[in-house]
């Protein structure tokens, strides 16, 4: 799975699901995605779980997994990639 | 103005027939609440739009409650969580779920106006605004509640063919989505556009009729208005006994929905209507009841 390419499909996911005006190069790979310049909560947090449940079959659980994969953007397709490869 | 009247301190109405397809309110809502609100389907969206046009740049005490009223509820987004459910087979979208919860509007008219009163939705069936209406005023009366937005509202969805079937109508039926809110207080407010008399429900119009005689408006003075459920016949009949000779039609040239009572204080309080300076709304609903809404300029 090119990373590059997921950071890019995550991004458009974010900007859907979470009903947010943000154009996709305007968006940090490396910011916090919550409590950051995104301005999401919990609700959104749930919302692209699902979302990344449904098209990546990959399950964010609560807890520490949740944290590592809502780090940033960025981390969000490293957790992918790796629950992808481990499956 | 009576002892027992509440003053009306704004109205404010959104209403749109839809020919085709229901229109996308997003430039809408962010052009009159100031600010784009995400999150949120249609259902919310005129709910927003309807509350803002009412308050406009008045700023609300905090404290407002806020009573909302819809006989279909969000609509949109309970189809849509329906058929992910069951067509589809997987679980709904977290957001559209718990927006499937009528007050959830509330919530969004609450978050926009910065208000931490108590916020109510209300069925009602074929009375959803007169139920609504009724509620707002008890606890008004009561001291409960001082300030008050109270409103409706009712979408078209999409298709538009299917909405109808939904609503039994024909076919070629016009059919609308509005949204109509008021803002009340308990005080006697110098610059209030009208009253609310108040709101009543019979089931003889017997006691309709002493009811009417006991509110101190005279027949004269008074435009009966006809509401959406009720019969043609069953309104002369009424007209009749209470003597009204002015009318008030508020309903000519709308499409369809079906809180349309929602509408009638805003356009009666922004028309001539005959020279009349309160209306008396009576609409019906199927087990043969009566609610009765009275408001005066």
């Amino acid at each position: 799975m090119d990373k590059a390419a997921l950071v890019e499909e995550l991004k458009q996911l974010i900007i859907t699901e979470c009903d947010k005006e943000f154009e996709p190069s305007e968006m940090d790979t490396e910011a916090p995605l919550m409590n950051g310049p995104f301005d999401l909560d919990s609700l959104d947090a749930l919302q692209i779980a699902l979302a990344i449940k449904e098209r990546y079959k990959v399950r964010i659980e609560g807890g520490p997994d949740g944290r590592k994969a809502f780090a940033s953007i960025s981390a969000l397709a490293d957790f992918i990639i790796e629950s992808r490869s481990s499956a | 103005m009576s002892k027992a009247d509440i003053s009306i301190r704004a109205a404010g109405d959104y209403y749109e027939e839809v020919a085709d397809t229901p229109p996308d309110l997003r430039t809408l809502v962010k052009d009159v609440t100031g600010k784009p609100v995400r999150r949120v389907g249609r259902f919310i969206q005129l709910g927003l739009i309807g509350a803002a046009k009412c308050v406009g740049g008045a700023t609300l005490p905090p404290e407002t409650a806020v009573y909302l009223t819809s006989r279909r509820g969000d609509l949109e987004v309970t189809i849509e969580v329906m058929q992910e459910l069951f067509r589809d087979g997987h679980a709904p979208k977290p957001l559209s779920f718990i927006n499937t919860v009528s007050n959830a509007a509330c919530y969004y008219v609450a978050r926009h106006f910065e208000l931490h009163g108590r916020s109510c939705f209300v069925g009602g069936g074929s009375f959803g605004f007169e139920t609504a209406l009724d509620l707002a005023l008890l606890e008004m009366r009561a001291g409960i509640v001082r300030s008050a937005l109270v409103g409706c509202i009712e979408i078209a969805t999409d298709p538009l063919a299917l909405h109808r079937q939904r609503l039994s109508l024909a076919p070629d039926a016009a059919v609308a989505e509005a949204s109509h809110w008021l803002w009340l207080e308990a005080s006697r407010a110098p610059d209030a556009m009208g009253s609310v008399g108040g709101v009543e429900f019979f089931t003889s119009l017997g006691d309709l009729a002493a009811w009417f005689g006991r509110q101190g408006v005279g027949a004269d003075s008074t435009a009966f208005s006809q509401g959406q459920f009720l019969a043609d016949g069953e309104a002369a009949a009424i007209r009749r006994e209470l003597g009204l000779r002015k009318a008030f039609n508020y309903r000519a040239g709308r499409g369809y929905y079906d809180c349309l009572s929602g509408a009638l204080v805003s356009a009666f309080l922004r028309s001539e209507a005959d020279g009349a300076s309160a209306v008396l709304h009576i609409n019906a609903d199927p087990d043969g009841r009566l609610a009765v809404m009275l408001a005066r300029r």
